[in-house]
């Protein structure tokens, strides 16, 4: 259709513009022809109509001219002076409509003739005036003048005859009767040559005169008559010519003028219809031209629509419709297709091109994408597997080195051996973060969604802060706002990582201040809650421009950081990934030297069955409550205030013990009663024995109830503080509604009875007196687990079930004791030596098979929580799985899950005997002393089994070991044997899961003897137990210490 | 005092009034200029009342002239009906019976003009030279000499009705793109204003004492009919004649009846007219827009018109004076020599010949080739080199008189004929 080079050389927006340039060229020209055209013939029309109108106005004119010069005839007869203003009206109004008509008159001939037409006009006008004086003098020679002298001569002839008779000279008086004949007789001919236009009387006239005076000259001579006849003549000769000048005025001069404006106003009417119809010559031939023109326009622009529609079509729509569907097809990963118009020079030709390189790059990208998708595979297994490889042998070192170090070495050898053991710990903490890590970045990491407890995870981990806290003396304050919400659907072991990461790194990175965690409620809707929990410092800070780049792997704030405090520099680039997998960012504030925010948000569910079922804190009976806050942290301070603040508890806040002192004698006088005083155990002024003393020493004062509030709590202080006069002992931090909750504990049994100093203890037992394990009947499980310390672990969860464990190392033992056992259920471990947990399901399986044997669930123990290991479960015929560390309330529910024909009533627990003791010898006190104090296999273990939950855990279990002790202390005092048997049961597990071995076998010393009633050996052992209690407590907290040391590698 | 002054002014006010007689009540100036510069007032055509001669004679004459240039027949009947309103009447001859009829016009004293005797013959015996035709009508000669009995008579005295000035005769003139050029005296015949192939361009000019003749002489040439006199129709002639051009007119052969000189002009160049009744003037300035005007020599002669300068019968003191002045200026030689560029004679050449150079004489007078070309008084070239002038010399054009320029005795007929010949 076009030559190649126009079609593929040119940019398109230049053929588009020059397509329309074109049109809009052609349409332009168009318009302006035809609207020219239009206007000429509106102007054409306009003239024609002027033309006409000035026609037929000419007309009217020339005759009324007519009409003037009929009117100046008349006057000649008439000599009516009416006549001339008539005329001299009609000659203005004459006057002034051709100079109308000149005005709007265009054609310069016509004008030329309208002009001479207004001259011959105003000649005839200027005629008018000379008209009524020439009339006039004629009239007076013919009507006045010539009759008087007539009239005169006649009498004087007339006398003559009478004197010519009188001297009876009758020849005389004949003669002068001729002349009188002949004067007359010239009179009347001269009257009738003028006024009858008797033409050839003249001369008659000129005859009679010669022959008067001759005849009178001859009778009478010369005398007055003689002179009479002259002025006769004289005056005929002046009449005749006023007579020729009066008609040659009117007969030739207006006459002349009237006739010219005729013969101009003909020729202008002439002239005006050639006009007219060279104007309508003209304007047909205009319409016919725009007739043409538009026929040409629309011949011509159809064609060339039709041209640049088709050009557009094949050159450029076209074109890019194939380049489009090249595109289309790349992306769909066609890359073996031929790419049009490559060798156009337009934007077409650039697109081909870049298709051209599209295809190119996205063959290279498809290859190079398979490679790294099927490279980060190969990593992620890699590193799941290696960490997993590498940690079984890190525990082995770690416990080996443990083991070593329990042996006789001196100290050199105890350093190196304690710098291998740290070193191990450490690195195998990083291979955790690695292994999160790498989790996160392969995508595998899923999370779970339970139902969780946000309240108590955020106590949980503050008290476990709170040690460390102490430790630096710093202040763990955590403020858990009023209305967020408590029971929540998430991944309560990623918030509580992500928890401890924040906190340790604030409590690692403050030398003094305080630690503050805040939980509160950002929005809530129907069962989504966005929750912000933020850990503020007071430590060193971060710089603004450090702020940013902290969360990056491997990134510390500074360099030098991490060789002073330690830290992988992986745990905030976690914890970033875990928050915003959770639906929130991690985001931190503050500056250099300023102390640091981090908070991040999350967005959870609201489990609303928990939260219906949770009772509401009663807070009626201590609403009004008139508190007295000791404190001089402002964000402790803050905290608890609000604390008291959600139950309407009025709370006045002062410094020092002193203030308080003066505050409550004050309000005292007043008639206020102080209801209760929070009394710290580090007043600035004074220590709170003193108060209390201080207190007791002033009687006028009503006695509140005194609170007393440690950060470090010390064993046996609770009966000093009590005997001071303190109603409760609370250790810090304090826990969401513990304020509340020790308050109304205190109103409610103040009343009943004395009572006993209130701990976090007895509100645990106030609130446990509710809630209950679950009850089962005896089960058999055996439990394949290489490691001992998970063995034990779970051998110690699962016996406080009422199930009887047969343990095996591997799997080949496993498929040994299946063979020759009846189980309930099975605990698999995956990864085991000799043979793994997925083979020993198959052969399990297998052997079911063969026997025909009910088919036993078999629960996986996987250590990776690897989405992948689930899928390897159930494929190798498993039917459940339980991620390690293995916790207490997940194995309740699988219990219940896999067991529930065994699970009891409360009924059937009453009527149940105790469970048996599976026969266990009781060790000599000698035997006792030769077991290990802390048997650091164990607590090993357990630390690498709880992770950075350990400290945690410990503290739980020193928590639960008090308690029992507690516990046991007042079963002897009620002689509640039951009670007694309970607590040392409880204490003698919980012991040996952490390795306490001492302490496990004097609690199982115990126990036998509160089997035989000897409640009296227990009351006297029981101190000791107590003492060797501490001494465990002591000695696990420095082991701790030393775990965390390593780990941190300080 | 006071009251005095004013007194005498108004009375000398209304004495000068009288002295400059009435009409130039217009002119605001002061007494000193009246008293000394008397203000001559002219009415005549446009022959001879040009704007150049004006300002020349004033610059000349120390006078202040007034021109009122009008149609010939228009200015023949204000100023006979109406002397006051003039000072010198310029006309043709045929106006001084008329005018002296009329008692418009007063006697020249021939003493008082100084060229009298330069005048040449034809005004004074009718002949320019002895074997001349003497032309039909009212020769001027027949008009000059104011008798004893008051008058007018060729038999001289020492008082005359006009002083002979101006004169020329006339034909008619034809465009040559229309009409083709014709043989002087022998082919250009007076017959062809009457030629029907000229149908709808002629025109004739509106004065009967001049339009009748043209008329009458195309009718006798073109044979329609034949006059005793020519020069004194009969009444019985004159319906004759009116009848012809009556008949002409209804079959619309008159394109128009011209009453000026500028009109003629304006019909020839608009292309009005092809042919028609033409003054010299007109015939010039025709030629000068361009248009190709032959002014013919018809075979059957001319018909001429002498000037004449009368004066006012109301005209006295020294605005005569001045007026006798303006006369003589008019012989003096310049004004002749002027209005010979434009094709008129002086009557008394000699004088003017000296103004003249030879080839514009010999041109003009002598009816020889121009030599170079000749400007006209405009300043325009109105003749080309080579050109001759139409007719030939002086002489033989006055020797070929058909006619002159006459108010006959049937003239007051004329004039009734004429109208119903307009009206038509």
């Amino acid at each position: 259709m076009l030559p190649d080079f126009i079609k593929e050389r040119f940019s398109i927006g230049y053929k588009i513009a020059f397509g329309f340039l074109l049109l809009v060229l052609m349409f332009a020209g168009i318009s302006v022809f035809i609207i020219g055209n239009f206007q000429a013939l509106d102007n054409t029309f306009a003239e024609t109509d002027r033309l006409t109108k000035n026609s037929i106005e000419i007309l009217e004119i020339n005759n009324a001219i007519s009409e003037l010069q009929l009117t100046a005839l008349a006057y000649s007869h008439s000599g009516n002076a009416v006549v001339i203003e008539k005329m001299k009206a009609k000659y203005l109004e004459i006057a002034r409509r051709l100079r109308e008509i000149l005005a709007s008159t265009r054609d310069a001939e016509s004008q030329s003739m309208i002009e001479s037409m207004t001259q011959v006009v105003d000649r005839y006008g200027g005629n008018i005036d000379s008209l009524e004086a020439r009339y006039q003098f004629r009239q007076l020679l013919l009507e006045e003048e010539l009759p008087s002298l007539a009239k005169s001569g006649a009498e004087l002839v007339k006398q003559k005859i009478v004197l010519a008779e009188t001297n009876n000279d009758f020849t005389k008086s004949i003669q002068l009767r001729q002349v009188l004949q002949l004067w007359l007789e010239a009179h009347l001919d001269s009257v009738n040559f003028i006024k009858s236009r008797k033409y050839e009387l003249r001369n008659s006239v000129y005859q009679k005169i010669e022959q008067m005076a001759d005849i009178y000259a001859a009778v009478n001579g010369g005398d007055h008559f003689t002179r009479m006849n002259t002025q006769f003549r004289e005056m005929f000769d002046q009449s005749v010519q006023a007579n020729r000048i009066y008609l040659s005025l009117v007969n030739v001069v207006m006459a002349g003028e009237a006739l010219e404006f005729t013969t101009l106003s003909d020729k202008l009417r002439t002239h005006s219809l050639r006009l007219q119809e060279s104007l309508s010559t003209k304007s047909k031939a205009s319409v016919q031209q725009v007739v043409r023109v538009t026929y040409y326009a629309v011949f011509l622009s159809v064609p060339l629509l039709v041209f640049v529609a088709l050009f557009y079509n094949f050159s450029i729509a076209r074109a890019i419709r194939s380049i489009a569907d090249t595109f289309k097809n790349l992306l769909r990963g066609d890359f073996n297709q031929t790419i049009p118009g490559m060798h156009r020079h337009d934007e077409i030709g650039q697109l081909a091109k870049a298709a051209d390189a599209f295809q190119r790059v996205s063959e290279e990208f498809k290859d190079a994408k398979l490679r790294a998708e099927s490279a980060t595979q190969h990593k992620s297994e890699f590193l799941a597997n290696m960490s997993h490889e590498i940690r079984t042998p890190m525990n082995g070192i770690i416990g080996t080195t443990g083991l070593l170090l329990d042996t006789d070495l001196d100290q050199r050898q105890r350093n190196l051996a304690e710098t291998t053991q740290r070193s191990a710990e450490f690195l195998l903490t990083i291979i955790n973060d690695i292994l999160d890590f790498s989790k996160i970045e392969a995508g595998k990491l899923e999370l779970e969604r339970i139902p969780f407890d946000l309240e108590s995870l955020c106590s949980d981990v503050a008290e476990i802060m709170a040690v460390r806290c102490n430790e630096k003396n710093l202040q763990m304050v955590l403020q858990y706002k009023e209305g967020t919400p408590r029971y929540l659907i998430g991944d309560p072991g990623r918030i509580r990582q992500v928890m401890l990461n924040l906190l340790s790194n604030a409590v690692k990175f403050t030398e003094k201040g305080y630690v503050q965690c805040k939980v509160e409620l950002l929005s809530q809707q129907d069962d989504q809650a966005d929750i912000r929990i933020s850990v503020t410092d007071t430590g060193i800070g971060i710089a603004a421009d450090k702020q940013r780049i902290i969360f990056n792997q491997f990134d510390q704030a500074d360099g030098s950081t991490t060789r002073k405090y330690g830290g992988t520099g992986l745990g905030l680039a976690i914890s970033r990934q875990l928050t915003r997998m959770m639906g929130g960012d991690i985001t931190v504030e503050g500056a250099l030297g300023k102390g640091s925010t981090f908070s991040f948000n999350l967005r959870l569910g609201v489990d609303h069955n928990m939260s219906v079922r949770a009772s509401a804190i009663d807070t009626d009976i201590v609403r009004g409550m008139k508190v007295m806050l000791i404190e001089s942290s402002p964000v402790v301070r803050e905290a608890l205030e609000e604390q008291l603040a959600s139950a309407l508890i009025k709370t006045v806040s002062v410094n020092t013990g002193s203030e308080a002192i003066a505050g409550i004698t004050i309000a005292s006088e007043q008639g206020v009663k102080i209801d209760a005083v929070i009394v710290p155990d580090s007043m600035p002024d004074m220590t709170a024995e003193h108060f209390a003393c201080l207190f007791k020493l002033n009687p006028s004062i009503a006695k509140p109830i005194l609170i007393f509030l440690t950060a470090s709590p010390i064993k046996g202080d609770g009966d000093r503080y009590q005997k001071i006069g303190f109603d409760a002992y609370l250790v810090k931090p304090v826990r969401p509604h513990e304020l509340i909750k020790t308050l109304s504990y205190i109103v409610i049994n103040r009343k009943l009875k004395e009572l006993p100093l209130v701990t976090r203890h007895t509100l645990y037992e106030s609130a446990r007196e509710k809630i209950r394990k679950t009850a089962f009947s005896r089960s058999y499980v055996l439990l394949v687990e290489d490691n001992p310390i998970n063995q034990m672990v779970a051998t110690e969860i699962l016996s406080g079930y009422s199930c009887a464990i047969t343990p095996a190392g591997n799997g080949i033992e496993a498929i040994e004791r299946f063979k020759f056992g009846n189980y309930d259920l099975i605990f698999m471990d995956c990864q085991m030596p000799e043979m793994d947990g997925f083979e020993a399901t198959r052969r399990i399986r297998r052997v079911e098979a063969e026997k025909q044997l009910a088919r036993t669930p078999i629960i996986a123990f996987t250590a990776n929580a690897m989405s992948g290991d689930r899928e390897k479960c159930l494929e190798a015929g498993m039917d459940d799985y339980i991620s390690k560390p293995v916790n207490e309330s997940q194995l309740e529910a699988l219990l219940v899950k896999w067991l529930p024909d065994k699970v009891l009533t409360e009924a059937d627990v009453k009527q149940l005997d105790p469970p048996r003791e599976p026969i266990r010898k009781v060790l000599t006190t000698g035997e006792i002393t030769d077991l290990p104090l802390l048997d650091m296999k164990i607590f090993s273990g357990l630390a690498q089994l709880f992770k950075n939950a350990f400290p945690e855990a410990v503290a739980k279990h020193h928590t639960a070991a008090q308690d029992n002790l507690s516990l046991a202390q007042n079963a002897i005092d009620e002689h509640d044997m039951e009670s007694l048997q309970r607590a040392m049961h409880s204490l003698k597990s919980s012991s040996r899961q952490f390795g306490a071995m001492q302490q496990g076998a004097i609690a199982e010393q115990l126990e036998s003897l509160t089997k035989e009633n000897n409640i009296q050996a227990v009351a006297d052992a029981l101190p000791a137990l107590r003492e060797h209690h501490e001494s465990v407590v002591n000695l696990m907290n420095e082991a701790l210490q030393e775990t965390r040391a390593l780990k941190t590698g300080s | 005092m006071r009251q005095s002054t004013t007194l005498s002014r108004r009375s000398f006010l209304s004495r000068c009034a009288k002295v400059t007689a009435a009409g130039i009540a217009a002119t605001h100036a002061p007494y000193v200029f009246s008293k000394t510069v008397p203000t001559v007032r002219v009415m005549g055509t446009h022959v001879t009342l040009q704007e150049e001669l004006r300002q020349r004679a004033m610059q000349e004459l120390g006078i202040k002239l007034v021109f009122e240039p009008r149609g010939s027949a228009a200015v023949l009947q204000k100023a006979a009906s109406n002397p006051e309103s003039f000072d010198l009447y310029e006309q043709w001859s045929d106006s001084i019976n008329i005018l002296w009829q009329a008692k418009a016009i007063q006697p020249i004293d021939i003493e008082r003009l100084t060229y009298w005797k330069e005048i040449n013959s034809l005004t004074k015996t009718g002949r320019i030279a002895p074997g001349a035709r003497l032309g039909q009508g009212d020769a001027p000669y027949k008009l000059l000499y104011v008798q004893d009995d008051s008058r007018l008579g060729s038999n001289p005295t020492d008082k005359i009705s006009f002083m002979p000035y101006v004169h020329n005769v006339d034909s008619f003139g034809y465009n040559n793109d229309a009409i083709a050029k014709a043989v002087p005296y022998e082919t250009e015949s007076w017959a062809w204003l009457l030629n029907d192939e000229y149908r709808g361009k002629v025109a004739i000019v509106n004065a009967p004492t001049i339009g009748i003749f043209d008329a009458a002489l195309a009718a006798q040439a073109a044979g329609l009919m034949q006059f005793n006199d020519i020069g004194n129709m009969t009444m019985q002639e004159m319906d004759t004649l009116f009848a012809i051009l009556a008949e002409k007119k209804q079959r619309g052969h008159f394109a128009g009846f011209w009453t000026s000189v500028p009109q003629s002009v304006e019909y020839m160049i608009s292309k009005r007219v092809t042919i028609q009744s033409m003054f010299s003037p007109g015939v010039s300035s025709s030629r000068g827009h361009g248009v190709p005007v032959t002014y013919a020599s018809p075979k059957e002669g001319y018909r001429a018109w002498h000037g004449v300068m009368c004066l006012s019968s109301k005209t006295h003191g020294y605005v005569k004076d001045a007026a006798y002045e303006y006369m003589n200026w008019w012989l003096s030689g310049f004004p002749g020599a002027y209005i010979a560029r434009q094709g008129y004679y002086i009557s008394n050449p000699d004088r003017s010949r000296e103004l003249l150079p030879a080839h514009e004489w010999d041109y003009w007078y002598e009816g020889k080739p121009a030599i170079k070309a000749l400007l006209g008084t405009d300043g325009k070239v109105s003749i080309n080199p080579g050109e001759v002038r139409d007719g030939g010399s002086y002489t033989r054009r006055f020797s070929n008189i058909a006619v002159w320029n006459t108010v006959m005795d049937s003239y007051d007929y004329s004039l009734d004929k004429w109208y119903e010949f307009l009206s038509l």
